[in-house]
């Protein structure tokens, strides 16, 4: 197949052009991801937040073609590293840039990481292969980057089984995998902390955000949690049941966020400054929809506490804001300020159920 | 003060762990290791700390859902432990626990009807109908629609598994309910929508919680005094209010500065992240567990355990540095 160069903003490493997966299932098609644009700028932190379902994890698995087709497909767009596209490339093709240019790393780095053999030979295993690295020396290079990723005693940790470490270990041995490479682009983290103490994500996140800026690396940062991408990225997307509802730089997003649901998911957040003193939480009401039975409108619709007659009609725009920050909203700027929701938003009652 | 409902003295909980090989010594896991507090009624005592610090398993020998291995635990003036195993039962009704995964405690064959029934029949003396009617007005209060009572576990949402835990839990009019890790696997949205509802059900019925989690912000809000555990010990123990001012034990603080903030405007304010991993709690280190990760630590720290010592009014800390 050819390879399609595409001229592109010198400041974009990635591009998603108009990305749409569905998954076929017995009950019918699921939309995961409709119609997104992402771009990632070159060592950049972008972080993509959204709640289970909304999309972020497929559109990460969409960009090096590891969607498990069926039952998933990818109907149309284009992702574009470094001026070609990744999805019209064959398998064979795609291989070259996983785990090198673009690598990823998982909530679970177990299931990543294969229990029979040590983590030193694994990392080995990857320079010898795409590196061409004697056995010898990629083992002595494995012992570098266990050290790099701040592994202590690396000399002996190389010799260990994934079972034997820490889940925290486990996961600096993913992150070292991703970096033996000679020139990492991309780290695609999915979920990457979700599972260790707070005191270990920590020590993560320091570790990633230390890494980008020696090797010069973009990260794409899944989360669900907004404290890690208050703390960690530079600019974020929002997803709601598989579109982008906001994107924007994150300081400005989080500060003032314009799309209902943004509102709705920092207003639920325990830790929200004006829960000091008040016993209830205002959430959002009812319960993400069925991707299979959606509509070409508004997917926040059926939750959202401003909605109107034509929100279930017309699929909104993108409505730009300020200098990157857009909300695709029909009502995008137009609606009351973070803290005056009107009275049916806040506090839903525990009568009204979900959904 | 409040009446106290629950009087917990040096709780231990170790569990023997058999070992691989036969020759060796089977190595003891101290779970809960010497804990020591009063849950007044009424009030929601929040116990946060990072896996193996013990916090489940101490919710779980609070109900007696563990036997204890020393200590006493006294509900109302009786110690439980004591209890012949029938009159255990009644006092089952009177202590709940709600837990992360309720699928995983509904049985998947049966309708949502019958499971929020299943503990009014277990404990008996109720008609047919008087089992429907409180059924109905319990799926009405954790806010299940009738329409869902012919439903089964798996065609329902997370949030929606965990309002059916909920009802079960209050089926017996339970004073006192241990919630652990209750909204940990929910999304935001949902977690928000359910920690109102047990909010909302806690004032109505004037129920004194236990809320045990790892997210230091859930603790935060919905407790009034919160324990923090490292190891099976209790390190620091005060008000939320008295917390948030003043966190006195370094594990405490470590914890709570590694807590992701979602303030951007406190994003430039530089972490200071503990090293290091939460060692295991089989061999844990010798003296105060937290010392080979604390910057402060001494040469006391490494030879001998602080003892917890109210510094303050109501204020607990187990460190050698107020000592």
């Amino acid at each position: 197949m050819a390879h399609v160069t595409w001229r592109r903003h010198s400041d974009d490493l990635l591009e998603i052009r108009n990305l749409s997966v569905n998954f076929y299932t017995k009950r019918g098609v699921v939309r995961a991801v409709r119609n997104l644009d992402l771009r990632i700028r070159r060592g950049e932190t972008l972080a993509l937040v959204g709640e289970s379902g909304c999309g972020k994890s497929v559109t990460a698995l969409s960009i090096n073609q590891l969607i498990p087709t069926p039952p998933g497909k990818i109907e149309s767009g284009s992702v574009i590293f470094e001026g070609t596209d990744l999805l019209t490339l064959s398998e064979k093709e795609v291989q070259p840039y996983r785990g090198t240019r673009i690598s990823m790393i998982f909530q679970e780095p177990m299931t990543s990481l294969n229990p029979v053999f040590k983590v030193g030979n694994q990392i080995a295993d990857v320079l010898i292969t795409h590196q061409g690295y004697s056995r010898k020396e990629a083992f002595q290079k494995a012992i570098e980057l266990l050290d790099l990723v701040k592994i202590p005693a690396p000399e002996r940790r190389a010799h260990a089984f994934p079972h034997q470490l820490s889940g925290g270990m486990r996961q600096r041995v993913m992150i070292a995998l991703a970096l033996a490479s000679p020139e990492p682009g991309l780290l695609i983290a999915d979920e990457p902390t979700t599972a260790l103490d707070v005191t270990i994500q920590a020590q993560i996140l320091d570790l990633l955000k230390d890494l980008q800026q020696r090797v010069k690396m973009a990260l794409l940062l899944i989360t669900h949690d907004m404290g890690v991408v208050a703390e960690n990225a530079d600019r974020v997307v929002v997803m709601y049941a598989g579109c982008k509802v906001e994107e924007g730089d994150a300081t400005a997003l989080i500060k003032s966020p314009t799309h209902p649901y943004t509102l709705g998911l920092l207003n639920s957040l325990p830790s929200n400054k004006k829960y000091q003193s008040a016993r209830r939480l205002e959430s959002i009401r009812g319960t993400v929809p069925d991707l299979i039975s959606l509509g070409d409108w508004c997917p926040f619709e059926n939750r959202c506490p401003f909605v109107q007659p034509i929100c279930r009609t017309q699929f909104p725009p993108r409505v730009e804001l300020a200098d990157g920050h857009a909300a695709w909203c029909h009502f995008a700027g137009d609606l009351p300020a973070g803290d005056d929701l009107p009275a049916g938003a806040a506090g839903q009652r525990p009568n009204e159920g979900e959904g | 003060m409040a009446e106290k409902l629950l009087e917990v003295r040096d709780l231990k909980k170790h569990f023997e762990l058999s070992s691989a090989n036969m020759s060796e010594r089977s190595a003891v896991l101290k779970a809960v290791d010497g804990v020591t507090f009063d849950v007044y009624r009424g009030e929601v005592l929040g116990i946060v700390g990072e896996s193996g610090c013990g916090k489940s398993t101490l919710g779980k020998t609070l109900l007696r859902l563990y036997e204890r291995t020393s200590g006493t635990v006294t509900f109302q003036g009786q110690d439980i432990f004591r209890l012949p195993r029938k009159d255990l039962k009644s006092l089952r009704g009177r202590m709940q626990m709600i837990f992360q995964d309720p699928f995983s405690s509904l049985n998947p064959r049966k309708k949502v009807r019958s499971l929020i029934g299943q503990p009014l029949r277990i404990h008996g003396g109720r008609t047919r109908s008087e089992i429907h009617e409180t059924v109905s007005r319990l799926m009405g209060e954790v806010g299940l629609g009738p329409e869902y009572g012919n439903r089964y576990p798996h065609q329902f949402s997370g949030g929606q598994r965990q309002r059916i835990g909920i009802a079960r839990a209050l089926a017996l009019n339970p004073e006192f309910i241990v919630c652990d890790e209750a909204v940990s696997a929910l999304d935001v949205s949902i977690q928000a929508q359910i920690l109102n509802l047990l909010l909302d059900i806690q004032e109505r019925h004037q129920l004194t919680y236990i809320f045990i989690a790892h997210d230091l912000s859930v603790v935060e809000f919905i407790a009034t005094r919160i324990i923090v555990m490292y190891l099976g010990k209790i390190v620091e123990f005060t008000t939320k209010e008295q917390l948030s001012e003043e966190r006195m034990h370094p594990y405490t603080q470590a914890l709570f500065a590694a807590y992701p903030d979602p303030d951007p405007e406190r994003r430039s304010e530089r972490k200071r992240v503990v090293m290091g991993d939460v060692p295991s709690p089989i061999h844990p280190p010798g003296g105060c567990h937290f010392h080979p990760r604390c910057p402060f630590a001494m040469n006391r720290c490494r030879s001998e355990y602080p003892e917890l010592r109210e510094l303050k009014t109501g204020h607990f800390v187990a460190c050698h540095l107020y000592q």
